[in-house]
């Protein structure tokens, strides 16, 4: 709690590795949840049209299931990097 | 529109393939930028959807190269960063726009229709310059006189916009032709042309066929009735003898034009409605205001762009031209031979003082194909068609024409409407 406190007080820019780790997070994450928002529009046209969306809504869903993967990894990426960012930082917030 | 897709992603390429088709347009998708040169050269897209980074390559630098060799083609670029350098980036490599990821099917929609539209009108406009260029054609307009050089430049200029525009001119020069062509020309093409002659319906009707009705509103009204100006949403509505509407219709029109919204008769709902709106008289529009023909309000919102469009004796030199084109158009239909006029034939059409403007010009084309026999049409069926009209003289401007008034022949007269 104190140490997310001190953290706000002390706004620094995050570096830039750990930018370039949140745009690859953010990269991999958008393509998948792309997909999935095509291919339910796609699903949701064949119904309109009486046609059959099974095939769209499984490729949505697997891209959701991918989306979901690649998010777990990122996020346990990203706690990581925080944490050695913390520590990297600690020396200085103090002084 | 053929679109080339390239996404590195399958699933992502896959769901812009169906997207792009079920947008109606014609596309490809590969996942390499190697493959995507190999597919700009065979498949010729006029649209390139290209994802900014790419496992062999830069999506930038294939849209660079790509408009290098086809400076035509329109680039959407899809990034996955909302850096404002990369849309920087894009723009500068010419893309017409750039899509976020993740993808909105809304947004990517959007985009690919206004691309879309606007090929469409650059090559409707293309079609037109030729068709002027070649023929003296603007649409159904002909002329090559310098009179209708400067409407064809006016209209084509007045067409770009969303100004209404009151069109001016004696019966028969071609309001509605003219009218047509404004929406043919305009961003509205697409969308409904309606035309409604405010002369020709009763002051009674008026109201409910320009506005609709509700069911039960009046007598008669046994359903209900959408007007010409829902007919025509989205698209342009053209009013011609808007002169001949009463004051209390121009009010109400006054109201639908500035509040963009209007009420059916019998309605209590207020209905939005985008409509452009073109109307047309055959009075002079400022002495029509002047003597209340037409409110002075009225007449400013309609004349913001005012068209004058000649008389056919203001252009005697587009009768061939005319006649020409006229003939074609009946031969079209009809079918019968009649193939080449003979100079006198024209002549003649020439010497006419055409009271009824073009509409009689066509009248009598259309008369003198008929009666003719073989394929040529000659003098004498002119003569006969316009009695009293000389062979001798060509369709050059006159100078200083002799004024003459000519009893139109009753042929001639029962064309002149």
């Amino acid at each position: 709690m104190g140490e997310s406190l001190d953290i706000r007080r002390n706004p620094a820019p995050a570096p830039p590795e750990s930018k370039s780790r949140l745009r690859q997070f953010l990269h991999d994450v958008a393509a998948p949840l792309s997909a999935v928002a095509l291919h339910l529009e796609a699903a949701a046209r064949r119904v309109a049209q009486g046609a059959d969306p099974t095939r769209s809504l499984d490729i949505a869903r697997a891209e959701l299931a991918r989306a979901f993967e690649l998010f777990e990894t990122g996020r346990e990426e990203l706690l990581n990097s925080a944490e050695s960012d913390r520590e990297d930082r600690r020396p200085d917030d103090r002084s | 529109m053929k679109t080339l897709i390239v996404e590195d992603d399958a699933a992502l390429r896959r769901g812009l393939e169906e997207a792009v088709e079920a947008l109606g347009g014609e596309p490809r998708a590969v996942g390499t930028a190697r493959h995507a040169m190999d597919a700009l050269r065979d498949f010729q897209p006029h649209l390139l959807i290209v994802d900014i980074s790419l496992p062999d390559g830069d999506g930038l630098e294939i849209l660079k190269k790509a408009r290098e060799a086809q400076p035509d083609l329109d680039g959407i670029v899809v990034t996955g960063s909302s850096s404002i350098d990369h849309a920087i980036e894009a723009l500068r490599a010419g893309a017409a726009d750039y899509l976020l990821k993740p993808l909105r099917p809304a947004q990517l929609e959007a985009v690919f229709h206004r691309i879309a539209e606007r090929r469409r009108l650059e090559l409707e406009l293309d079609t037109l310059r030729g068709e002027l260029a070649e023929t003296g054609r603007l649409g159904d307009m002909v002329g090559r006189s310098g009179v209708m050089q400067s409407v064809f430049e006016v209209l084509r200029k007045v067409a770009q916009t969303n100004a209404p525009v009151l069109i001016s001119g004696p019966s028969g020069s071609g309001k509605e032709v003219a009218a047509r062509t404004i929406h043919r020309l305009s961003r509205r093409a697409g969308k409904p042309f309606v035309a409604f002659n405010c002369g020709a319906v009763s002051p009674t009707l008026i109201e409910s066929e320009l506005f609709g009705h509700e069911r039960g509103s009046f007598t008669g009204a046994d359903r209900r009735r959408v007007g010409y100006f829902e007919e025509a949403s989205a698209g342009t509505l053209f009013l011609d003898e808007i002169t001949e509407m009463s004051p209390e219709l121009q009010v109400r029109l006054l109201r639908v034009l500035e509040e963009r919204t209007l009420r059916r008769v019998g309605g209590s709902q207020d209905i939005r409605v985008d409509v452009r709106l073109l109307s047309a008289t055959n009075r002079d529009p400022e002495e029509a205001m002047h003597e209340g023909k037409i409110r002075e309000d009225l007449f400013y919102r309609l004349n913001v762009f005012p068209l004058r469009l000649p008389a056919l004796k203001e252009r005697l030199e587009d009768i061939p031209l005319l006649a020409e084109y006229f003939r074609r158009e009946i031969e079209e239909q009809e079918k019968a031979g009649v193939l080449v006029w003979h100079p006198k034939a024209i002549n003649a059409l020439c010497d006419h003082d055409w009271p009824g403007n073009v509409r009689e010009l066509r009248n009598i084309v259309h008369r003198a194909y008929i009666l003719t026999e073989g394929d040529t049409i000659v003098p004498e069926t002119i003569l006969r068609l316009l009695p009293g009209t000389s062979t001798e003289e060509g369709c050059e401007p006159k100078k200083s024409k002799p004024a003459r008034r000519k009893t139109p022949s009753r042929a001639v007269r029962s064309s002149a409407r």
